[in-house]
């Protein structure tokens, strides 16, 4: 085959494979989210609760969770996060994490606080950055489809 | 100068080296079946070898084109090195077209908004924007390489932005988060061929007054030699210029009325008196324009690089040679014939035109003619309007044991293209024709 040819095809899949990407991602934005098949999370029956002792926590949003009951799901296979007051099912995102699944269900971050790694601020062997809406939380981060819930650090 | 033969066929299998080590240590840096445990994981891994391939292509092209001697030896000749840089280009833009829709796929199943975004240049994220401009730049640039005829000018304006490309792209590489910024060696490697890349750009596209060995030169003389087709003698106006028989320069002249490109000439003089000449014959644009100045090239000044070029019959050790001439394709064969030196040399030259008219300094090439037991230079004129097409099977009935000689071709295209054809078909092996595809415009 002729190399005019062989550039030829490739300038042509490229474009039309970036026509498609932008048409669909940008026309699609919005639906971004429910477009990702609803993460199916065993709750808590009580433990999501946001008002106890007469407190009221996550500012009254439901489900509500604090550190020892982020804490509980500290396996590979049932791993949650969290990213200020948002509570992730860590175990759901992996698979689809950008840079491999490893780096996302592990000790370093089931149970715990993955903040400091989305923006890079906390050594996790590589640099590694999020956007900045995924970092805060913001309209389009890459895990809103993956939230179970908010966090609240003073619940017990 | 047989180095030459032992070296030419280097240039692809080093590039080969190049590019593959930096893939064998991106597979070890992490344990290679983690690249792929998943389909996203899989398209990530592909990306990420698909921009190192391409990288160093883009890189190792330009450093081709800084038309360094060392490269010349590694292909045969400054006219291979740049039909390799044209392939290794074409082979760059598939690689670093595949390694953002590898990357953007990834990313599909997450969020279309982050696919798309990644083919776009955004602000938020420089390190990534980077690379998406240094593609998109290069898309264009090569594209109207590829499939437009721009004029030459224009073209060679605009190719030479692919170095400040090929700088962003090396920005991405410095700043993109990824296995390279996980791996020291992998990174040095990259980043060793962007500086590499960059310093060759500088060298031969933005700073080549002051970088590039170039030579000042006077013509002599410049005279008709045949309709359409004059010799230009020059002299040295300070330091001397050394080439072998075959070779061509870039001359740039200084002449009213004619722009100062620089273009290829074949010397078609000897080596060894100092000056040097070369024959033009007007077939393009330029040509044209420099054979219709004929009357004011008189005592103007040129400015000369070079001497390029690997064609010539003392690099190819068998003394046994036909030589194959098509219409201005004579010229590196005239300096030949007059520079034969001492060695059992058996040559036979065809020398193909269309009708009498057109030979060039026919007379004084037949004085170049030996014939001695153990050296022959014989001369054969071959006239296309009374005898046709010039075949291999008409030279293999002129000249004995064709099979076993070293075939040296220059002419049009299409004939080098036939006779390397016809050639192959009488048993000559493919190595043993060298053809001059570069110096005719």
């Amino acid at each position: 085959m002729k190399l005019k040819t062989i550039v030829g095809f490739s300038l042509m899949a490229f474009m039309a494979s970036f026509s498609i990407l932008l048409v669909v991602g940008l026309v699609l934005t919005h639906q971004t989210s429910s477009s990702v098949a609803p993460q199916t999370v065993a709750e808590e029956p009580t433990g999501g609760n946001a008002a106890a002792n007469g407190k009221t926590y996550c500012g009254g949003k439901q489900p509500c969770y604090g550190k020892s009951q982020v804490a509980a799901h500290a396996t590979a296979a049932n791993c949650w996060g969290y990213n200020l007051d948002w509570v992730l099912n860590l175990t759901g995102y992996a698979p689809v994490h950008p840079n491999g699944p490893q780096y996302v269900a592990n000790d370093l971050f089931c149970g715990k606080d993955v903040h400091g790694a989305l923006t890079g601020a906390v050594a996790i062997g590589y640099k590694h950055e999020h956007q900045a809406v995924t970092q805060d939380n913001g309209m389009g981060s890459i895990l809103a489809s993956y939230r179970v819930g908010y966090f609240d650090p003073d619940k017990p | 100068m047989t180095v030459t033969r032992y070296t030419s066929w280097m240039g692809w299998p080093l590039l080969v080296v190049i590019c593959t080590l930096p893939v064998v240590r991106w597979a070890t840096v992490q344990p290679l079946a983690q690249h792929f445990v998943t389909p996203v994981v899989t398209l990530l891994a592909l990306g990420q070898v698909f921009g190192l391939l391409g990288l160093n292509l883009y890189a190792f092209n330009l450093l081709l084109a800084t038309r360094l001697k060392f490269f010349e030896d590694l292909f045969g000749g400054l006219n291979k090195v740049f039909i390799a840089h044209h392939i290794i280009g074409g082979l760059a833009l598939v690689f670093l077209m595949i390694h953002p829709i590898m990357l953007a796929l990834r990313l599909v199943p997450s969020s279309l908004h982050d696919a798309a975004m990644l083919l776009l240049p955004t602000l938020d994220n420089l390190p990534v924007a980077f690379g998406v401009l240094c593609l998109w730049g290069t898309i264009v640039l090569l594209w109207l390489t590829f499939f437009v005829a721009l004029p030459y000018p224009a073209w060679l304006a605009s190719h030479k932005f692919l170095g400040a490309f090929f700088f962003l792209g090396g920005l991405h590489v410095l700043f993109i988060p990824n296995d390279l910024s996980r791996d020291p060696l992998l990174k040095g490697y990259m980043l060793g061929f962007v500086v590499l890349g960059v310093v060759s750009y500088l060298y031969r596209t933005i700073l080549p007054t002051f970088l590039v060995r170039r030579y000042n030169y006077l013509v002599r003389t410049a005279v008709q030699r045949a309709p359409g087709v004059i010799t230009i003698d020059l002299i040295p106006e300070n330091q001397l210029m050394n080439f072998r028989a075959g070779q061509f320069v870039f001359i740039s002249f200084k002449a009213p009325g004619l722009s100062q490109e620089w273009h290829p000439f074949t010397i078609s003089s000897a080596p060894g008196s100092g000056d040097f000449e070369i024959t033009v014959k007007s077939l393009g644009n330029y040509t044209k324009k420099l054979v219709g100045s004929l009357a004011v090239l008189n005592g103007c000044r040129a400015r000369v690089e070079g001497a390029y070029g690997r064609f010539s019959y003392e690099n190819f050790g068998n003394p046994q040679q036909i030589w194959v001439a098509g219409g201005i394709g004579v010229t590196p064969f005239l300096s030949m014939a007059h520079a034969m030196g001492a060695g059992p040399y058996n040559i036979d030259l065809y020398y193909s035109v269309k009708n009498e008219s057109e030979l060039i300094d026919f007379d004084a090439l037949l004085t170049t003619q030996i014939n001695t037991p153990d050296r022959v230079l014989r001369v054969i004129p071959f006239i296309a309007e009374k005898q046709g097409m010039l075949t291999a099977q008409y030279i293999a009935s002129v000249s004995p044991n064709v099979a076993d000689r070293d075939i040296l071709v220059c002419g049009p295209p299409p004939m080098m293209k036939a006779m390397r054809q016809q050639f192959r078909a009488l048993g000559v092996p493919n190595h043993a024709i060298h053809t001059e595809e570069f110096a005719m415009s």
